[in-house]
């Protein structure tokens, strides 16, 4: 039986509400040129024209949410939007690679779910496809996703980790750099909200908190410690919230991901999307023998508040034993590839300019300007940690890197920033691959990899220093 | 597997380019130097060893070492000047292929192919119209053939 045409959530009306929220310049106009002019009465007087533009705006979010029905069958997602300009959406089910449903907290009390579509083709940064929907009709659609790929005899395997090892992963993956963004961006909005005096008392109090807990430290330089420690926990603090509640499913061929405390995201992910398994590692992580895996799926971690990872953190002798259960298709193979021991400046030469010209920079700043001596020590100190983390990353990489290829997956290991990676992909999803020689390693007949595979925008593993012959007849490639 | 050159007008486009792009140097320093002859002398030597060194190195270089072959399963191409690269993208993993030419390069009856794969796009410079139409529908074709 064919699905009937539904309408939207009418939350879709408030949601609207912003398309016209630039009309709201006649009533402000009107005000700014009554207070000049004619004063309360003759505002009263044309107090008219405000209220048709009110109601304008509101029918126009009305009729605009009574124009936007869609129907979700077997076969897919047929939507139709728009007033003036009629858009008819259609979305094979089997071209949908990942379903979202995102519970904000700012829906809950509305009952509105918003559910997301993402094929491989379209926007990088947005979704292909956005809606509202009730809680129960979310849930409807999601079964039919998970219906669709998955049979119902087979088996459902399921994963939910401690408290302890969401931590782990909200830690790795929280930068100060971003907490001290998110926390500038939340200060400077609430500021503008509450007035400047708001954000003034905060700067003001912060400063004094630093002063008081200098312990003899320079405060310029205490305050920027502790501005990126503060960063961090707040980072940490998204991170972990984000994280909580974390469960993965799989069923047959379909993967269902939950996660979040205030902000509850469900994702309906076929197997068949994953472009690639991303084993994680930081240098903290490698050390203590754990890591976190992750997936790139069309869809999935999309957005920067989006759920990452399916697993949060497993013990480094476990994952092969997890990843048997939910992802036997990704299977990491040991390295049969890798680089010549020689090459061990072709790994660190990026991370050692940075730890040679701090120091030198920072010695030569303190002989020049005595004045600031301490300050500049303090800030040379913490600029040196970044340096010789990655000179650290870098070097971890020299030992591990390389590739291996069984059958048509392919295992690549390699660094990028300040994580080490273990990719599985298949060979189906290589977009395109390019060997890359260099003059000097042009004499050692050696080259860079680069894979890049499918996405919606670019990504590209890089693997330092193969063999040139062997890369390529990896590949299937003749030189 | 037999690597295919592109077309030797391709050199010729790529003079003809530098060539009137170069032609605005010695505009503009007349333009902003016009009373500084140490820099009018110390600027149009450098723009005629960069044009020269483009004109007589580069260029050449990039024309000898650009090549292309299909085979069985992959586009391969092989470029660079100071870096060597073989880039390589499955025939069943191309989305669409497109052929474009600006109008000193139809002049010369020259094209330029560029094969979109889902994660990235590689380009084949200065192949002749009809190669250039010839692999369109050779990679189309083949495309098709894949997704069966």
């Amino acid at each position: 039986m064919k699905e009937e045409w539904r309408h939207s959530h009418p939350f879709l009306i408030l949601h609207n509400l912003k398309g016209f929220f630039y009309m709201l310049i006649i009533p402000l106009v009107r005000g700014f040129v009554t207070a000049f002019g004619g004063g309360l009465a003759a505002w009263l007087n044309s107090a008219w024209v405000d209220i048709l533009v009110f109601v304008f705006i509101l029918l126009g979010s009305v009729w605009q949410w009574r124009c936007c029905t869609y129907r979700f069958d077997r076969r897919g997602l047929h939507a139709r939007q728009g007033i003036l300009i009629r858009r008819t959406y259609y979305i094979p089910l089997q071209k949908i690679a990942t379903l979202c449903a995102v519970h904000s907290f700012y829906l809950r009390p509305f009952g509105a779910v918003n559910l997301r579509a993402d094929t491989l083709a379209g926007s990088k940064k947005r979704n292909d496809f956005s809606l509202f929907v009730s809680k129960s009709e979310a849930q409807r659609i999601l079964q039919l996703r998970l219906q669709a790929v998955s049979s119902s005899s087979s088996l459902t395997r399921q994963y939910r980790p401690k408290s302890l090892y969401v931590a782990a992963l909200a830690a790795f993956s929280s930068s100060s750099f971003a907490g001290v963004v998110f926390l500038a961006t939340l200060v400077s909005q609430t500021g503008k909200l509450l007035g400047n005096e708001f954000s003034e008392r905060i700067y003001g109090t912060f400063s004094r908190v630093t002063h008081l807990l200098a312990f003899g430290l320079p405060p310029a330089a205490a305050a920027l410690g502790y501005l990126l420690l503060f960063g961090w926990l707040c980072a940490f603090t998204v991170n972990f919230i984000r994280h909580k509640n974390f469960c993965l499913r799989r069923q047959g061929n379909a993967l269902y991901i939950t996660g979040g405390i205030f902000t509850k995201r469900e994702y309906a992910v076929a197997v068949q999307s994953i472009n690639f398994l991303d084993i994680r590692q930081s240098v903290l992580s490698w050390l203590l023998r754990f890591c976190s895996v992750h997936i790139h799926a069309v869809g999935y971690s999309k957005h920067s508040d989006d759920v990452s990872g399916v697993v949060p953190a497993v013990r480094t002798r476990d994952v092969q034993k997890t990843l048997h259960l939910f992802f036997p298709e990704f299977i990491p193979d040991k390295r049969q590839l890798k680089h010549n021991w020689g090459a061990l400046f072709k790994f660190i030469g990026d991370p050692s300019w940075g730890c040679i010209l701090i120091p030198v920079c920072t010695l030569l700043l303190r002989w020049l300007l005595p004045d600031w001596g301490d300050f500049i020590g303090w800030v040379g100190f913490m600029l040196c940690f970044p340096a010789y983390w990655f000179l650290t990353v870098r070097l971890i990489d020299y030992f591990t890197s390389g590739i291996a290829r069984e059958g048509d997956r392919f295992t690549l290991r390699y660094s990028s920033g300040y994580f080490l990676h273990t990719v599985v992909l298949p060979r189906d999803k290589i977009a395109w691959v390019c060997l890359r020689q260099s003059p000097i390693q042009y004499f050692d007949k050696k080259c860079d990899l680069l894979v890049f595979s499918f996405s919606e925008g670019e990504r590209r593993h890089h693997i330092r220093n193969l063999d040139w012959q062997a890369a390529a007849e990896l590949f299937g490639l003749q030189k | 597997m037999e690597m295919k050159k592109v077309s030797r007008r391709a050199l010729l486009l790529w003079r003809i380019r530098l060539s009137l792009l170069v032609l605005v140097c010695p505009f503009l320093i007349a333009l902003f130097f016009p009373a500084a002859p140490v820099w009018t002398a110390v600027l149009t030597i450098l723009w005629i060893v960069f044009y020269l060194l483009m004109f007589l190195l580069y260029y050449p270089v990039k024309y000898w070492k650009l090549c292309y072959a299909i085979t069985e399963t992959s586009l391969i191409i092989k470029c660079g000047v100071f870096y060597n690269r073989m880039k390589a993208m499955q025939l069943q993993n191309i989305q669409h292929v497109t052929t474009g030419a600006s109008p000193l390069a139809r002049a010369l009856g020259l094209c330029s192919l560029q094969v979109w794969g889902a994660g990235g796009i590689v380009y084949i410079p200065g192949l002749s119209k009809e190669a250039g139409a010839r692999l369109c529908g050779q990679l189309a074709h083949a495309e098709k053939g894949g997704s069966r």
